[in-house]
């Protein structure tokens, strides 16, 4: 394969994988806001409190937060404290995204493993309303425990390699 | 302090100075404080999962986020200018009068003071700084500050989010932050006219009396939405997670059917980022369920509390302290951290001292809203340097005469509780007289 096309390509189906998982989540952003408006409108147009939209849109609320902190946001995005980041010339600041990649990327690592140990053990408990298993309801956070390391591995990649100043 | 609670401190400082996302960063020192403690790991699932599932009231964030970025798209904010400019225009410092009046109303629908930055606070700096009119410093100074008025006001995050970790009711918090959200807004007002009166600033066209009628008819309807949210929330039509998703449907009703000034495909963007404002917060949420785990399991409340209860002090030097302390971690730390960390450590000291909450409550949001303000590392003076392109050491020396105004506000409502709690008390939402 020619060199300069593997980066695009790949940066093609990331960039669509992006977007289709943003989609995803509006689409449960979207369904939240339906079903609050139905629970609502059921309690006083039909007269019949329903218990389920609570529960189904917890849940969907849950999967929205993992689902886009997994597939979505870079750490870029999200609240972080960067004065001393940004007060470092670009090697302070490559040194610092390394250590930070290796510390976030190893811990969760390490932690991976207990926690989807964790959560396939709640197999065994339901939801209250619907009764669905736990140990799929807290899977977003499964996928969310295996995103940050990678994420941390793939940033360690290209740290390390000639373009490290993109990553920065 | 146990070697545990060591390397859960010891991590996250590390993390969060790296520059690691403040959430991820609280996370992975939760996994680091079990592990040294040869506990579970899965314990942190179990802290984060169950502590989202159960906190219900939160689906009100995401919620309330999609009204400001739906009425941000679709054009309410020049209304709103228009109403603000007919009403305080011709006062001296007239456009800065608007932008404080203006964020005052506009408040009511975002309840973030980074999203009332970034909204009527940016257009408004603009429209100062544009031929000159008033220094560029002062544009994006009286912004700042202006800003500082939205989590005052109903739809405000930083209520809700207080309401949940103290156990207070919702419509109480936001009856609570009425007046002292005019009070502030009237000091603010009063700096500005002070300051444009010394430096001489503009003053707009008196706006003709019979055009006011129509000035306000243009903005009455987003400026209905506050009423309408409290009316639902005190009169238990509507649980407060249910009001904000009527909320919602109302600013989609305008946007759509009243103004039509935003498309379907426009909406997706606006839904995007509000998935994302939604998940930036909700992961430092995750990481501080996780931390505050740590934290209680180490007694920590118990001894911060001993050490200031052996302080003995008065309910009113502990707001004292309290105050100082927000101000400070508020340089720093953001305003769900401190909440969400912070804040509940504090929170049972207030009650043994007998402090009403809702009063604690109102006094933490206002005194984090000043910290935002605060040379050198207030969030809204980042946010308004980075809109407006104006330096930081511009709007530092524009500052300084309303973060006095602020802090006035601040002691009037630490000394005078009732400023806070009259509202509350006459609706019947606090017990005692």
């Amino acid at each position: 394969m020619p060199e300069p096309a593997a980066p695009s390509v790949l940066w093609r189906v990331a960039t669509r994988a992006t977007l289709a998982a943003n989609i995803v989540a509006a689409v449960m952003f979207a369904a939240v806001f339906l079903i609050f408006c139905l629970k609502i409108g059921m309690r006083y147009i039909a007269h019949n409190e329903l218990a389920w939209p609570d529960e189904v849109s917890i849940i969907l609320f849950i999967w929205i937060i993992f689902w886009a902190n997994a597939l979505i946001l870079s750490d870029r995005d999200h609240i972080r404290f960067d004065l001393l980041v940004l007060a470092m010339p670009p090697a302070g600041r490559r040194i610092m995204a390394l250590l930070r990649a290796l510390l976030i990327g190893g811990i969760f690592a390490a932690a991976t493993p207990p926690s989807i140990g964790y959560i396939r053990f709640l197999w065994r408990e339901h939801t209250p309303v619907l009764g669905l298993p736990l140990s799929w309801v807290y899977a977003c956070f499964g996928l969310f425990m295996i995103a940050v390391p990678l994420r941390a591995a793939w940033s360690l990649v290209r740290l390390c390699g000639r373009h490290w100043r993109t990553e920065l | 302090m146990t070697y545990e609670l060591w390397v859960l401190l010891g991590v996250f400082a590390v993390a969060a100075l790296l520059g690691a996302p403040l959430g991820l960063s609280m996370l992975a020192s939760g996994f680091a404080y079990l592990a040294a403690g040869h506990q579970d790991l899965g314990l942190v699932v179990d802290q984060t999962m169950n502590g989202l599932y159960n906190s219900y009231l939160l689906i009100a964030i995401p919620l309330f986020i999609f009204v400001a970025n739906v009425m941000n798209a679709s054009g309410v904010i020049e209304r709103l200018l228009g109403c603000g400019s007919a009403m305080v225009g011709h006062l001296p410092g007239g456009l800065a009068q608007v932008n404080v009046l203006s964020n005052l109303i506009f408040s009511g629908m975002s309840g973030s003071a980074v999203a009332d930055a970034s909204g009527p606070g940016l257009i408004v700096a603009r429209m100062m700084a544009k031929g000159g009119r008033y220094p560029r410093g002062f544009a994006a100074a009286t912004s700042v500050a202006s800003a500082t008025l939205g989590p005052l006001m109903p739809t405000s995050i930083p209520m809700i989010f207080y309401a949940l970790i103290a156990n207070a009711s919702v419509g109480a918090m936001l009856l609570g932050g009425l007046i002292p959200a005019a009070l502030l807004a009237a000091a603010l007002m009063m700096a500005v006219a002070l300051v444009s009166w010394l430096r001489d600033f503009p003053r707009e066209r008196r706006t003709p009396v019979r055009e006011l009628p129509a000035v306000l008819s243009r903005a009455i309807l987003p400026l209905a939405l506050p009423g309408i949210l409290l009316g639902l929330i005190y009169s238990g039509i509507t649980t407060p997670t249910e009001a904000a998703a009527i909320a919602a449907a109302y600013a989609l009703g305008l946007a759509f059917l009243v103004y039509r000034t935003l498309t379907f495909a426009q909406l997706f963007p606006v839904i995007f980022a509000t998935v994302r404002s939604t998940t930036m917060i909700a992961t430092i949420m995750a990481g501080a369920f996780v931390f505050n785990f740590a934290v209680a399991n180490e007694n920590v409340p118990q001894l911060i509390q001993g050490t200031l209860l052996s302080w003995h002090l008065s309910a009113t030097a502990f707001l004292l302290c309290v105050n100082l302390l927000m101000l400070v971690l508020a340089i720093f730390l953001d305003e769900v951290t401190i909440l969400l960390v912070i804040v509940p450590l504090l929170i049972p000291i207030a009650q043994g001292l007998g402090i009403d909450l809702i009063h604690f409550g109102i006094v933490v949001v206002l005194n984090m809203m000043v910290g935002l303000t605060l040379p050198p590392h207030g969030l809204l003076l980042f946010v308004m340097s980075g809109l407006t392109g104006t330096p930081l050491s511009e709007i530092f020396k524009e500052i300084p005469p309303f973060i006095l105004a602020m802090l006035v506000v601040v002691m009037a409502v630490t000394f005078f509780p009732q400023i806070a709690l009259w509202l509350p008390t006459s609706a019947g939402l606090i017990a005692r007289g």
